[in-house]
């Protein structure tokens, strides 16, 4: 691919989808390894641009990379370089507070960590459905299954959330639940 | 009573941000991205060029030159002296030896004996999954001297193989890993671009997802990596049955 080509296409697909990738991010990590883990997807994206799919169609793609690049910190204790996010004006980038994580809701504390006794794809695949509201073929893509697949590991997931909440002790009276920026 | 749907409408409202608008972006043009992804070439050896694809040949003769680098490697670690002598006159090997005798030990498949050379708390941390990789038989051969970036920390390009990804047809895939180095030994070794991940990942989730639809039950015993969960029960189980797995893909093996 010609470099003034590749240099457009990777323009328009990091304008039009680098915020809803660093969101994706900020919702599995924080904000220093979300934002790094934005720049990797990005450089991954570079180096595959001729194979990319085309911009306004690449949003499954880039979650799949990032979920890649994601699941290799979660195995690190370590970062790798911070050169680029200390570029810019990164500083400059909000944090949400630890407020922002915290569930003050025991019943949605509880569904939390019923979330987290699910196998990891599991908790995945609910969160791309319900966090990035994305259809199921998209989601497809992000996983590298098919449709189908997902619509009945979609099923499956939703059956096991609920059976381990409905094994959670002492099940609490539904509360207001506060969030920074969420919708209490 | 809860209900499906009153589990996912409380997890919808989980979403640690409901409104994307409210994250402000850095202010990073794409052009300024492309120019620091540039600048870290330079200095880490990141290629930022556009992907080539490479022929069977191509594969074969990376492997074959990373295969002679590797040995060259491995004779140049015997040869040379990497043991410096402490005012107490303790033997101490040189961070560099550290890491090249990590990883050469790993270039023989004594992935769980390469833990003897990291601190105590990485060897508890990564037992489990590397005695799973020892169980896939994985080898990471160097291809090029390790990258010093600080005293340190090493940034190093391997080649690795594993028996499950070799049964997809996938052997090898480049990985570049940091190693980060105290006077106790190898903290940690961070994957830092997994060239081939996609390739890797696509038939990882692959495999799980047929797993799961052919043989529930083991599936439900098992994740792969980079799971926290992956051990060797979990390898065993995945090379029980990678060959069944392909044998009824019609995506794999690649490049057979």
């Amino acid at each position: 691919m010609d470099d003034t080509v590749a240099r457009k296409k990777f323009g328009l697909m990091y304008d039009q989808h680098r915020r809803a990738i660093l969101v994706y991010c900020m919702r599995r990590a924080g904000k220093q390894d979300a934002l790094e883990a934005m720049n990797e997807t990005f450089t991954i994206a570079w180096r595959r641009i001729a194979r990319a799919p085309d911009p306004a169609e690449a949003l499954p793609w880039l979650f799949s990379k990032a979920r890649g690049v994601l699941s290799n910190q979660r195995r690190s204790t370590r970062r790798f370089a911070r050169l680029i996010s200390k570029t810019g004006s990164l500083a400059a980038l909000p944090d949400p507070g630890p407020e922002a994580q915290v569930v003050r809701s025991q019943e949605l504390a509880e569904l939390a960590q019923a979330l987290k006794r699910l196998r990891p794809d599991d908790q995945e695949i609910l969160r791309l459905q319900l966090w990035e509201e994305l259809p199921h073929a998209a989601i497809g893509d992000v996983l590298g299954i098919s449709e189908n697949a997902v619509d009945q590991r979609v099923s499956r997931a939703t059956k096991r959330l609920t059976a381990q909440v409905k094994q959670a002790p002492n099940p609490a009276p539904a509360r207001r639940m506060t969030r920074k920026g969420g919708t209490a | 009573m809860t209900t499906e749907r009153q589990v996912l409408q409380q997890l919808r409202a989980l979403n640690p941000i409901t409104d994307e608008r409210t994250i402000d972006l850095p202010e990073t043009s794409s052009t300024a991205f492309l120019e620091a992804l540039e600048t870290r070439r330079k200095i880490m050896s990141v290629t930022t060029e556009q992907p080539v694809e490479k022929s069977p040949k191509e594969r074969t003769r990376r492997r074959n030159i990373a295969l002679a680098l590797g040995a060259a490697v491995i004779v140049a670690a015997i040869g040379v002296s990497a043991l410096l002598v402490t005012d107490d006159g303790s033997d101490v090997a040189s961070p560099r030896a550290v890491v090249e005798e990590f990883i050469d030990l790993q270039s023989s498949g004594q992935i769980v004996a390469s833990l003897e050379l990291a601190t105590d708390e990485m060897a508890d941390r990564e037992r489990d999954s590397y005695e799973g990789f020892e169980v896939w038989n994985s080898r990471s051969e160097q291809t090029e001297p390790c990258q010093e970036i600080s005293q340190s920390r090493f940034r190093c390009v391997t080649l690795d193989y594993d028996d499950f990804h070799g049964a997809g047809g996938l052997n090898p895939f480049e990985n570049h890993t940091t190693f980060t180095v105290n006077e106790a030994g190898v903290i940690s070794d961070v994957t830092t671009s997994l060239v081939d991940f996609p390739a890797i990942s696509g038939f990882n989730l692959r495999f799980m997802s047929w797993l799961t639809e052919a043989h529930p039950e083991q599936a439900a015993q098992m994740s792969l990596p980079p799971s926290d969960n992956f051990n060797a029960e979990a390898a065993r189980i995945a090379l029980q049955y990678v060959d069944e797995f392909v044998a009824q893909s019609d995506d794999y093996p690649i490049n057979p």
